[in-house]
């Protein structure tokens, strides 16, 4: 008979043979070394949650590099790289061990309990065991942990333990369950069972030493699987809330910096790899020190290879040059004189999936774009706010202001061959509008006579749009209406072919056909779609592409590479760094452009919750934030402070910019009460106040750098971060959101798009668009007369209004609106961006275009 | 016989509550968790009115009992007769398995597409990937595994297992950027993602993520193969068999790598259900339309019928493979067949 496996006495013995391991020791030191750094480290180095703003850029654009102060550099937000690393250490070995033990010990005990109850009275504990892992183990990942993070609330290092516990039993439970059947079936437990041992006493004396080798392999195994577990946890915002740091999210922060500042990588990574590696070895030593029925085993001087190896790769990666962009392949360079040419197919791509092309029911910016091309819009307006026409070639005002009619393209037609007629347009509105269409903008047409009445499907028609002849139409609202001109301008109002279906079929594989220069030639929702000419198209000279190919779901990082190696034709999707290198590059000088957008990024405070309920906080924080150091953090963005972003046409413009005045904001807070003394850190409002913004954006990052500023004035900030569809349940519910992120793009080109669904008191409801639950009577009524003002410069003014309104009173603070940094490749010509159509490529040709083939050309 | 059959038979009667409790528990969970999906539909910026209707349209009203009731209820159920004309609009999410029975997952309101219809379309994908990697798992794996327990104390056991821990180290994110960059971009030698249109292209993509999937699983297969094997070559009979004139590799085959099968093949056909809808960031990283990409995006966009279809689609896996590894057990050692 076998010998029962011997268990060691004391916890002393298996120190003891540990230190004794060759292959334990360097683990023991290497993970003692890390720990120590971790808990001593953070009393040595400067606070790890202080940006640097002092520091220069370094001539390639990323952070600072290491200099005496900062050994290791700073981070993408300017922070010590070294003091993150250390206060990271804490959270990540601690979460780490903690972890993998629970994980480990939970799955070990519900694995033997399940394989000593596997015979006999108790089966259906061993049955609903395996039947929970079954469940456990086929829910997706991240829907468990996710729940889990909702229904635990805030994230603290406890939540990620139970998370991770939670979550990682389930495997090791399984693995010990199968190794424990096989050690019940062995000859000793036979016996065993036969000198009379009970269930109890076989799984305590035999099954559990016999399982422990293969439970400390899968226990040390969890501490890497943990750290890195802990990485995807943060990445998805249920992690620990910012700025703490783990060295998991430390990667991932660092991962958009990879290409100028590969130290940033190697340094956590450096962290984990080594952990891992250590916490491997103490494994081994410990499984040594536990089976002593294996300690005749031959004992070496291991060399530690792993370690030699991990150094090697992580010193190659840290010394790596930053990847210079290559040069554009097949260079066309500009010759004086060329004239455009027709044909050749462009590639270009977006990041963004793209779910719907339907001009009924599209709202994101890449189906707009192509939405552009394939259903011409009746009109548009350019960024200096003229129209310029499409398919209707003139617009005018009647009855005072109450009908707009337009004039209509006589040689239009769609791109199945049908002339292209005002009862079309008509057609196509009532599409957009039909009570079962899931229209995104359809109450932006409420202003329409008999909007209501349709909508609500008690009319056949919008009695309000009618059709005057073939080529004109009159638009009737029911109070003078000027945004009508920007609305029109929308994908909702394009016209689109007879054959189309009413209600829009938000499951339709194929949306129906336009009349704009492009068609659809293949879509695939997944990889992307393919647009060929419209022969048809009426316009001389329009389109010049034979094709283009619109790749979705591209990642940034591909698009670099893609452009690099001559794959693609236009890329507006570079990573921040990406972007700078090619800033830098003197090859592709000349071919990238600054782009803006019309979207806007403001603080938001909520005036009905506590300290926002008083204007002087509000106040306070507007003269606190100083968005003048984002472009030190990221050179794409543009501090603002106005409501409405200069690319939009119509804004106010001009007035005094604001300041940034620690003094006046000091001020402002012993106006309302709180005052608050910097030397001492005393006063201010006594408790944290949650700030609500996106997990794992600019925006997040941007929070970091808000909490620094208002600790100044004695606000203290306390981050949530949440996934984009939870964070938007949180803002727009009443009280929940005591400040937050909040950010704005135009629907359409009019300065009062940002005050009309966002400030008003109308906009306020349960879900609010009004995350500020900012109630104002001036303002409401400022924007009102605006709404009906035809005059441009009388409007101007009103707006300007509704700006120093906001300013003052600060249920927002703006700060920031992003450029895109778009690249061409040299053969790409007549593309010219601009913040309302960045990507109308009708009028793009390509320098190298292959003659076409006669036959091809056919109408 | 009979007795392996019924046991078969229970297993896969377990594996049937499985797959329901999955179901049921991830659609609960998605319609429960707080979040807003219909946003998804109509845009972050859009009207509360325009919300409505969207929400009416898409069946994303009510409560989550009321949606789950809805949702269970169309699971299985008996084709119309075709009198109506609106049937075809009706059951336009159904698939039917067999004439007169629709089997109904729902319609995905991300993808805008029945969830049956997505599954199906990405299950081969998912089940390529799996495939490709557990094959560089066990590759990499039990070769290593292998080689460092039959020469415990070389060298060549302390290289192995170093590599191969310091492999699985590294996050999947580093681990494909870096395998990205120098492969398919510097050196051209793969492309950089999606799936190709020839098959050549095809397999030709496959590799790469492949084997930032298959590098991090082969690390605990390795050391679980060595221990193993180790340990077998220790007991009685591989000293007898090698007192008996075995030569060394029959030694390590017959008795080291035999004994070890069992932990062995578990550790990978359990994984290979995992791998099945759990290879979230390498298909992203890699654009391949699998079913791990999927389930990020239904998840994170609160799509319950999506997020259940997935969950079904990976519960299935995992109850195949929990099946086969049972099964597998017990052809593979004799001890255990003796219980059943």
């Amino acid at each position: 008979l076998s010998e029962p496996a011997a268990r060691p006495s004391a916890v002393g013995s298996i120190g003891r043979a540990l230190l004794r391991s060759p292959r334990a020791r360097p683990g023991v030191i290497l993970f003692g070394a890390l720990t120590l750094f971790s808990l001593v480290g953070p009393w040595l180095l400067p606070p790890p949650d202080r940006s640097h703003f002092a520091l220069d850029r370094a001539a390639d654009g990323g952070p600072a590099g290491p200099s005496f102060a900062h050994p290791l550099g700073v981070d993408s937000l300017l922070r010590d790289e070294l003091a993150r690393l250390a206060h990271g250490g804490r959270t990540s070995l601690a979460i780490a061990v903690v972890g993998a033990l629970a994980a480990s010990m939970i799955g070990a005990f519900i694995g033997v309990v399940a394989a000593s109850t596997a015979r006999g009275r108790y089966r259906f504990v061993d049955v609903a065991i395996v039947r929970l892992i079954d469940v456990v183990l086929a829910l997706p990942f991240l829907l468990v942990v996710t729940a889990i993070g909702a229904a635990l609330g805030r994230s603290d290092v406890t939540t990620l333990f139970t998370v991770l516990a939670a979550v990682g039993w389930a495997g090791s439970a399984r693995v010990i369950r199968a190794e424990a059947l096989v050690v019940l079936e062995l000859p000793f437990v036979s016996s065993a069972r036969a000198l009379g041992a009970g269930t109890w006493r076989i799984a305590h004396a035999h099954v559990l030493p016999n399982v422990a080798g293969l439970w400390v392999v899968m226990a040390t195994g969890a501490v890497g699987s943990m750290i890195l577990a802990e990485a995807v946890l943060g990445y998805l915002g249920v992690g620990l809330a910012p700025p703490d740091a783990t060295w998991g999210r430390m990667l991932h922060e660092a991962e958009t910096l990879l290409a100028v500042r590969p130290l940033l990588t190697v340094a956590p990574a450096a962290c984990i790899v080594f952990a891992v590696l250590a916490a491997n070895r103490v494994g081994e030593g410990l499984r040594d020190a536990i089976a002593t029925s294996r300690s005749h085993a031959p004992r070496h001087r291991a060399a530690a290879w792993d370690l030699a190896i991990a150094c090697c790769v992580l010193v190659a990666t840290a010394a790596w040059p930053p990847a210079v962009p290559d040069p554009p392949r097949a260079a066309a360079a500009a010759q004086a004189g060329e004239t455009p040419r027709p044909g050749g197919e462009l590639r270009v791509a977006t990041y963004i999936a793209v779910r719907t092309l339907d001009p009924a029911l599209a709202y994101d910016e890449p189906s707009g774009a192509i939405g552009r091309l394939v259903w011409e819009r009746l009109l548009e307006i350019d960024d200096d706010g003229r129209l310029v026409p499409r398919i209707a070639t003139s617009f005018a005002w009647t009855e005072e202001g109450r009908a707009l009619e337009l004039t209509l393209r006589e040689t239009a037609r769609f791109s199945d061959g049908t002339p292209l007629a005002a009862a079309d347009v008509k057609r196509s509105i009532e599409r957009a509008l039909h009570p079962k269409t899931p229209c995104p903008g359809a109450t932006y047409y409420e202003a329409l006579v008999g909007f209501e009445p349709f909508r609500k499907g008690a009319a056949d028609h919008v009695s309000g749009i009618e059709v005057v002849d073939p080529h004109r139409i009159r638009f009737r609202t029911s109070e003078r209406s000027p945004s009508l001109v920007s609305l029109l301008s929308l994908g909702f109002a394009a016209p689109v072919c007879p054959s189309a279906t009413a209600p829009a079929d938000p499951n339709a594989d194929i949306p129906p056909c336009g009349a704009g220069p492009f068609t659809i030639g293949e879509l695939h929702s997944e990889e992307g779609v393919r647009l060929v000419r419209n022969e048809r198209y009426d316009v001389p000279g329009v389109p010049l592409l034979d094709a283009i190919d619109w790749r979705f779901n591209v990642r940034s990082q591909v698009q670099r590479f893609k452009i690099e190696a001559g794959e693609l034709d236009i890329t507006r999707d570079l990573t921040p760094s990406d972007a700078l290198l090619f800033r830098a590059s003197p090859a592709w000088r000349g071919l990238g452009v600054d782009v803006p957008t019309r979207t806007l990024s403001a603080v938001f405070m909520n005036v009905e919750m506590p300290p926002f309920d008083r204007v002087e906080v509000r106040r306070a924080v507007s003269y606190a934030l100083d968005p003048s150091v984002l472009p030190r953090v990221r050179p794409d963005i543009v501090p603002l402070d106005t409501v409405v972003p200069s690319s939009v046409p119509g804004h106010a413009g001009g007035g005094p910019p604001r300041v940034h005045d620690l003094g006046r904001a000091l001020a402002h807070m012993a106006r309302a009460g709180l005052p608050y003394d910097p030397a001492t850190g005393e006063g201010g409002w006594p408790d944290p106040v949650d700030y609500v913004t996106v997990s794992d954006s600019f925006e997040q990052a941007t929070a970091e750098i808000w909490q620094q500023q208002l600790a100044a004035i004695g606000i203290r900030v306390r981050l949530r971060t949440w996934p984009f569809a939870t964070y938007l349940a949180e803002v727009k519910s009443r009280r929940r959101a005591a400040m937050g992120w909040v950010g704005w793009g135009a629907d359409y080109p009019d300065p009062l798009n940002f005050f009309e669904p966002t400030l008003t008191s109308r906009a306020i409801g349960d879900p609010s668009q009004n995350y500020a639950f900012f109630a104002d009577e001036e303002l409401d009524d400022v924007v009102a007369r605006a709404m009906r003002e035809l005059d441009p410069a009388r409007r101007k003014d009103l707006v300007a209004r509704a700006e120093s309104i906001v300013r003052d009173r600060a249920p927002w603070v703006p700060t920031h609106t992003p450029q895109t940094y778009a690249v061409r490749l040299p053969r790409v010509r007549g593309w010219k961006p601009t913040a309302g159509a960045p990507q109308d490529f009708s009028t793009v040709w390509l320098a190298d275009a292959p003659p076409p083939p006669l036959a091809a050309r056919s109408p | 016989v009979t007795g392996a059959a019924r046991w078969l038979v229970r297993r896969i009667a377990a594996a049937l509550f499985a797959l329901f409790g999955a179901t049921v528990l991830s659609f609960a969970i998605a319609v429960a968790l707080p979040g807003d999906p219909s946003r998804v539909l109509v845009g972050p910026q859009a009207r509360p009115a325009d919300v409505e209707v969207a929400k009416r349209v898409y069946g994303l009203d009510g409560t989550w009992y009321q949606r789950l009731g809805r949702h269970l209820g169309r699971v299985v159920h008996r084709a119309p007769s075709g009198a109506r004309p609106d049937d075809a609009r009706a059951h336009a999410s159904c698939s039917a398995p067999l004439p007169g029975v629709h089997v109904d997952l729902g319609t995905s309101f991300v993808y805008r597409k029945p969830v049956a219809a997505l599954i199906w379309a990405r299950l081969p994908r998912s089940l390529e990937l799996a495939a490709g990697a557990l094959l560089v798992q066990l590759l990499i794996g039990l070769g290593a595994g292998v080689l460092a327990g039959a020469k415990r104390g070389a060298r060549a056991d302390d290289v192995l297992m170093g590599t191969a821990l310091l492999a699985a180290s590294a996050p999947t994110f580093v681990v494909g950027a870096g395998l990205q960059h120098a492969l398919a971009y510097r050196l051209h030698l793969l492309p950089l993602d999606g799936v190709g249109k020839t098959p050549g292209e095809h397999l030709a993509s496959l590799i790469l993520p492949s084997i930032v999937l298959g590098v991090y699983g082969s690390a605990l297969l390795a050391r679980v193969t060595r221990d193993q094997v180790r340990a077998a070559l220790a007991a009685d009979p591989a000293r007898t068999a090698r007192a008996k004139g075995a030569g060394p590799l029959r030694v390590v085959i017959a008795h080291g790598l035999r004994n070890a099968l069992v932990p062995i093949a578990t550790l990978a056909v359990l994984d290979f259900g995992a791998l099945v809808g759990g290879a979230v960031v390498t298909e992203k990283m890699f654009r391949w339309p699998g079913l791990g990409d999927m389930a990020v995006t239904a998840v994170v966009n609160r799509d319950a019928a999506a997020t259940a279809g997935v969950a079904l689609a990976a519960a299935v896996a995992v109850a195949a493979a929990s099946i086969i590894v049972d099964v597998l057990a017990l052809l593979l050692d004799p001890r255990l067949r003796a219980s059943k």
